[in-house]
């Protein structure tokens, strides 16, 4: 079993399944970075309902995708594996974060470090306004 | 001030350069060295370096192996710049900058004579070219001298290939070389200033003592000559029709000859050496038509040395640009690794503060607290980066005291049990029972453990059970205390392993300084021990520091431990 599994397994009740199970509670999701940003957002948007999930370390693509699918996915490109960086995770909009301006499809967004959390965290949440970027 | 210092050409420590200062220092294996040589074959104190006067004494303590200075055993040794003191498998060059301060500037020593000056009447009398085939002996004298000359080319190749701390020092120990090998009065090397191409004076050297502060005369039309037609020359100031006349104020004043020879490199003129000798009009009274003077087969040997001296100069600017350009690189990726990690942690700062400001606005003491609790941890990730930016720099001196090993690091788990519990990783922390006082570090050893544990838990978050393991000993057999720290995480890729503890080198991304397992290296090995990784991917890391017990009873007798 892979280490963040259980994490995962713990989000089951109340996340958009693969099989089609539905929960409309919306679901962002930080891989790699530090976990000031996790802390942050969890800080603001877990009062409002959204919930707030770190992962990190190795085969992050399949272990997000065999158990969850979150709405917004935040990336750190200066510390994320390229594997994780080049993933879509099933109908998620990403938002890539890094020290280089890196192009991103209509359905992302890009942020320039430093950023300002009130930039993320409006982006999210005009992110998870909008319908699934599938 | 410039001051004396040594540098380790060859050992642990290359590179590392000890400076010199008025008190006597230690030299040896044992912590407590001013001069810590790590390597086995050094004996705990092995040698003691004293300034007596303007001097520097290397002095032997008894070591089991003895103490080389430019490969002779010594008992005591005054040393001089340049030389080379091996102890055990370790070489160390010593330079001392200042013993050349009296010096003028080798411009002020050398007049260079104008074109068309009425002082230069020097003409040629033989001229080389650089191919240098044998040619037939013609005299007594150069057919004794064949071997001196080998043996001059000889020491003058080990001159110019030994290291030296300056373009200056080298070619002054060959100039020195040369001047008594062509049995010259004096002599100068001319270079090529890189950018200009302008030709200056670089060294001088006197073997017969002239008047206090005459110049040495230098001809521009024959280095001119020499630079142009690449040619070595043999010159004489005294005109063919007149050479033996008294009336003529040359006579008067001694004839001079002189010789000059280019320094012809791979790829370009680096310059001349141009030597010269006055024979005294009373002299020439007495020798006739015997004038002593310069002779073909020293011209020779002078030519082969300024092509050796040429290739050294071209050698030493090499390496001089590329030091160079590797100092600019490393100072780029130390800005550029630094710059990145302070801003991440200005990035949480941001976010805590962030938090802080909307947790008053809303009058949310929780969000405060929140946000107090992300400052506070950048906070601690400044401190950490200051300190192992001061530990790796040459700033922080181990202080060594007895302590107890087993409360140093129940100091580093008790302060990572928070971040533990954040990353939902169990510490455990297993001591060794009945472990004795000893010597060591406490706040370096702590340094070195922290930084290790903080990989640890970064290696396991996230992984199911993650578990970080600390244990602490004393192995009976090797008399060695060791602290070793076992994660259950991903464990370290092969060609990783080899890489970890360079600086700047990490694995753990945006996250990582490069700087924690350098830092901890460096200060096991202060303590004479090593660090061990054992990792297999996929299996964890198991990393243990151990170091032997030092002596607390010293060496020398007169230090004691604080």
């Amino acid at each position: 079993m892979d280490g963040l599994v259980s994490d995962f397994e713990a989000m089951e009740t109340c996340q958009p399944r693969k099989d089609g199970g539905v929960n409309s509670a919306p679901h962002v999701l930080v891989i790699d970075g530090t976990s000031d940003t996790e802390a942050v957002l969890k800080a603001v948007l877990e009062p409002r309902g959204t919930q707030v999930e770190r992962t990190r370390g190795t085969n992050i693509p399949r272990r997000v995708q065999e158990k969850t699918s979150p709405h917004v996915v935040v990336i750190d490109l200066d510390d994320a594996s390229a594997d994780a960086t080049t993933t879509r995770y099933g109908d998620s909009h990403r938002i890539l974060i890094g020290s280089v301006k890196t192009p991103v499809d209509e359905r992302d967004r890009f942020l320039a470090k430093p950023f300002q959390y009130p930039e993320l965290l409006q982006t999210i949440e005009d992110l998870l306004a909008l319908p699934p970027a599938g | 001030m410039k001051k004396a210092s040594l540098l380790v050409v060859q050992g642990v420590e290359q590179g590392t350069r000890f400076e010199l200062v008025d008190r006597p220092l230690a030299l040896g294996r044992d912590a407590r060295n001013e001069i810590r040589i790590l390597d086995s074959e050094v004996s705990r104190l092995h040698a003691t370096i004293q300034r007596v006067k303007d001097d520097f004494v290397v002095t032997d303590r008894n070591s089991s192996n003895g103490t080389y200075v430019n490969g002779t055993v010594i008992r005591s040794h005054v040393l001089v710049d340049g030389d080379q003191i091996r102890l055990g498998n370790t070489l160390l060059l010593f330079s001392d900058v200042s013993q050349d301060g009296w010096k003028p500037n080798a411009a002020d020593r050398v007049q260079l004579l104008r074109r068309h000056d009425p002082a230069d009447r020097s003409s040629i009398v033989t001229h080389l070219g650089q191919d240098l085939v044998p040619a037939e002996v013609r005299s007594r004298d150069e057919a004794a001298d064949s071997p001196h000359s080998l043996s001059v080319l000889y020491r003058i190749a080990e001159e110019v290939a030994r290291p030296s701390s300056s373009l200056e020092q080298s070619l002054q120990r060959t100039l020195d070389l040369t001047v008594a090998a062509v049995l010259a009065d004096r002599g100068c090397v001319l270079l090529s200033d890189p950018q200009t191409g302008e030709i200056q004076p670089q060294v001088t050297s006197q073997r017969v003592a002239g008047q206090p502060g005459t110049r040495m005369p230098v001809s521009r039309t024959i280095v001119d000559y020499v630079l142009k037609s690449k040619q070595g020359v043999r010159t004489t100031n005294a005109q063919q029709d007149s050479r033996f006349d008294p009336t003529d104020s040359i006579f008067q004043a001694g004839i001079r000859e002189a010789m000059c020879v280019p320094m012809q490199g791979r790829h370009q003129l680096m310059g001349v050496i141009y030597v010269d000798i006055t024979t005294p009009a009373d002299y020439l009274l007495m020798a006739q038509d015997k004038v002593p003077g310069f002779r073909e087969d020293q011209l020779r040997l002078l030519i082969a040395i300024g092509r050796q001296t040429a290739l050294a100069v071209e050698n030493h600017r090499y390496q001089h640009a590329f030091v160079k350009a590797e100092r600019l690189a490393a100072m780029g990726q130390t800005i550029a690794t630094l710059s990145h990690h302070i801003k991440n942690i200005l990035q949480g700062v941001r976010g805590g503060s962030y938090l802080i400001d909307m947790g008053l606005n809303d009058h949310n003491e929780d969000l405060v607290r929140k946000g107090w609790h992300v400052v506070e941890k950048n906070q601690n990730k400044i401190y950490n980066l200051v300190m192992d930016m001061l530990t790796f720099s040459k700033e922080r001196k181990p202080a060594y005291q007895q302590a107890q090993l087993n409360d140093t690091v129940h100091d580093v788990v008790e302060l990572m049990q928070a971040r533990a519990d954040e990353f939902r990783v169990e510490l455990i922390y297993q001591p060794a029972e009945n472990l004795p006082l000893s010597t060591f570090d406490p706040e370096g050893i702590h340094r070195a453990i922290l930084n290790i544990v903080t990989n640890a838990i970064d290696a396991v978050e996230g992984s199911d059970h993650a578990t970080v393991k600390i244990e602490t000993g004393l192995d009976p057999v090797s008399d060695m205390f060791w602290v070793a720290v076992s994660d259950n995480g991903p464990g370290i890729v092969e060609d990783q392993l080899q890489r970890i503890f360079n600086v700047f080198e990490s694995t753990k991304g945006a996250r990582g300084t490069g700087l924690g397992l350098a830092v901890s290296q460096k200060i096991i090995r202060e303590h004479g021990g090593e660090i061990t990784v054992d990792s297999r991917l996929g299996d964890g890391a198991r990393f243990t520091m151990a170091w032997p017990r030092l002596d607390d009873d010293p060496h020398s007798g007169s230090r004691t431990v604080a």
